[in-house]
């Protein structure tokens, strides 16, 4: 019986859904009231402006702080907070995620960073798993930094080698906060060509949250607009219809 | 001015937050166990990592340390021998040279100065890497990666500590040994093999698993200790005041572990070391 009732609510239509999400840190509302829910095949921009808390906003998205906010958080149907930690682990084990600072593990080259989700959780062998990297690697043109380590890479680099980690495991959900910050025109294109390569694939979600104008243009997906505290969004993500703002 | 609920609610506070501490170790502690566990059952296929990481530990603390320790070991060896050949015969207790060269270097010195000195170069490079991977959202994308922290960081961190600590421990007892002699031989000139002799043969099975026990004991500790503080660091600022924070702790528990527990374990358990606590 309780198995049937975890597999309805993993089966639930919206993978990530928010409802009601008010956040505020040592008296600073950061939003107020947010909800929106996201189903398999939904890809949405979030146009947020710098410092206004947009990290705080898509660790909360993500599940990685519970403590920040009020509200509801749903992934696969179900509150967050009710999960198990090991559980939480392995429904993460099929999202990616890129930081606004790309958090490359320091003390692991590109290769192992890239490497590092697939030799946690997947049961494929060292050598197959190797295989896989290096055939990323090749289409990622990192074969020249492969075996620097993250201190040593551009900004630009490590964003990409931050975007590669992300998609290596073939995700369903894909969150990215700030994916074009400090990148070149060249890399810009290389990423954002990524990003709507991984969206095109079925049964796929993406959450992008950034400052940038011109990736939202570039990456075509609807947009929402983060304005006095409040998200407005676009018609089919959520009941406010004012895009005029 | 002070007043005196300010003293007592700061006493409370710290007080709170040692219990705090204590919990929250012990929690570490055996989320650590049941992750070894986990991964040294053969149908566990995930994690591929561990021994990579162990190996890097094993490195960094065991094997880049060998050198210095082997030094150190050399010296206090020698200093030992040198000052118990000299002076012993002058308190009519030149025979029991054996027995306090055992006592005093193998059980005693060696663990401790071991215990200082790994703490002191990898422990505290340690809580360092780790306060700055937290600083730097790297313990946050290994969790937005579905990689739990204690699985990749502490466990490897303290079965490679566990080990090294074992290795270094023996290996400070054989230099400070046959080294110590050699040193002595050369400034003193003793008869070394005799000596040699003397020393191995006064030492018992039982000191082999003394000094294999407060190996483990001292590996866990640092590396529970070290990790914990690393783990625990909120900002940039935190960094460098947690990093004397766990090498202060760390002294703290080995020193109560070693004045409670082993000496009331051990007491209990082997009668023949009754007469070493006293």
């Amino acid at each position: 019986m309780k198995k049937k009732k975890r597999n309805k609510e993993v089966n639930s239509r919206y993978l990530i859904e928010l409802k009601n999400v008010t956040c505020a840190i040592e008296q600073n509302l950061l939003c107020e009231n947010v909800s929106f829910a996201l189903e398999l095949g939904n890809h949405l921009t979030i146009l947020w402006k710098d410092g206004l808390g947009k990290s705080t906003f898509m660790e909360i998205c993500t599940g990685l702080t519970n403590v920040k906010y009020q509200g509801t958080v749903n992934h696969y149907g179900k509150n967050i907070r009710h999960y198990a930690n090991d559980i939480i682990m392995k429904l993460r084990s099929k999202t990616g995620f890129v930081f606004q600072s790309s958090a490359l593990i320091s003390n692991h080259n590109v290769f192992d960073n890239i490497a590092l989700p697939l030799r946690y959780h997947s049961q494929k062998t060292n050598r197959e798993i190797d295989r896989i990297v290096n055939e990323l690697i090749i289409m990622y043109q990192l074969e020249k930094i492969q075996n620097l380590l993250p201190e040593m890479l551009t900004t630009s680099q490590s964003k990409i080698v931050a975007v590669a980690r992300a998609l290596v495991v073939n995700p369903n959900i894909l969150f990215l906060d700030e994916p074009s910050l400090g990148l070149d025109h060249e890399s810009f294109d290389f990423v954002v060509d990524r990003i709507k390569e991984f969206a095109q694939q079925k049964n796929t979600i993406t959450l992008v949250l950034t400052k940038s104008l011109s990736l939202c243009k570039a990456l075509q997906f609807p947009v929402a607009v983060f304005y006095k505290k409040k998200l407005t969004l676009p018609n089919p993500f959520g009941e406010s219809k004012n895009n005029e703002n | 001015m002070i007043r005196f609920f300010d003293i007592t609610e700061n006493a409370g506070n710290v007080m709170i937050n040692l219990y705090r501490n204590v919990i929250h170790m012990i929690y570490l502690w055996s989320d650590t166990i049941v992750s070894l566990l986990t991964v040294l059952n053969p149908f566990y296929k995930g994690n591929k990592s561990f021994r990579r990481q162990v190996s890097f530990q094993i490195l960094f603390t065991g094997v880049e340390a060998f050198w210095l320790i082997g030094v150190i070991a050399l010296l206090c060896g020698g200093t030992v021998i040198i000052q118990a050949i000299n002076n012993m015969p002058n308190f009519g207790v030149g025979e029991y040279f054996g027995k306090l060269f055992k006592i005093f270097v193998v059980r005693e010195i060696g663990p401790i100065v071991t215990f200082l000195l790994v703490m002191g170069r990898s422990g505290t490079a340690l809580t360092a890497y780790l306060g700055n991977m937290r600083v730097n959202k790297e313990i946050t994308a290994l969790e937005a990666m579905g990689i739990q922290p204690v699985d990749y960081l502490v466990m490897p961190t303290f079965v490679g500590m566990v080990l090294s600590m074992i290795c270094l421990n023996f290996y400070f007892a054989i230099i400070a040994i046959i080294g110590g002699l050699a040193v002595a031989e050369i400034i003193i000139h003793i008869p070394y093999m005799i000596y040699l002799q003397k020393a191995f043969a006064s030492i018992s099975m039982f000191d082999v698993y003394f000094i294999l026990g407060k190996s483990i004991i001292s590996g866990m500790v640092i590396s529970i200790v070290s990790c914990f503080f690393g783990l625990s660091v909120n900002n940039i600022r935190e960094v460098s005041m947690v990093v004397i924070k766990s090498f202060v702790v760390c002294g703290a528990i080995r020193i109560v572990i070693k004045v409670i527990v082993i000496a009331a374990f051990f007491r209990v358990l082997f009668p023949e070391a009754r007469a070493f606590f006293g």
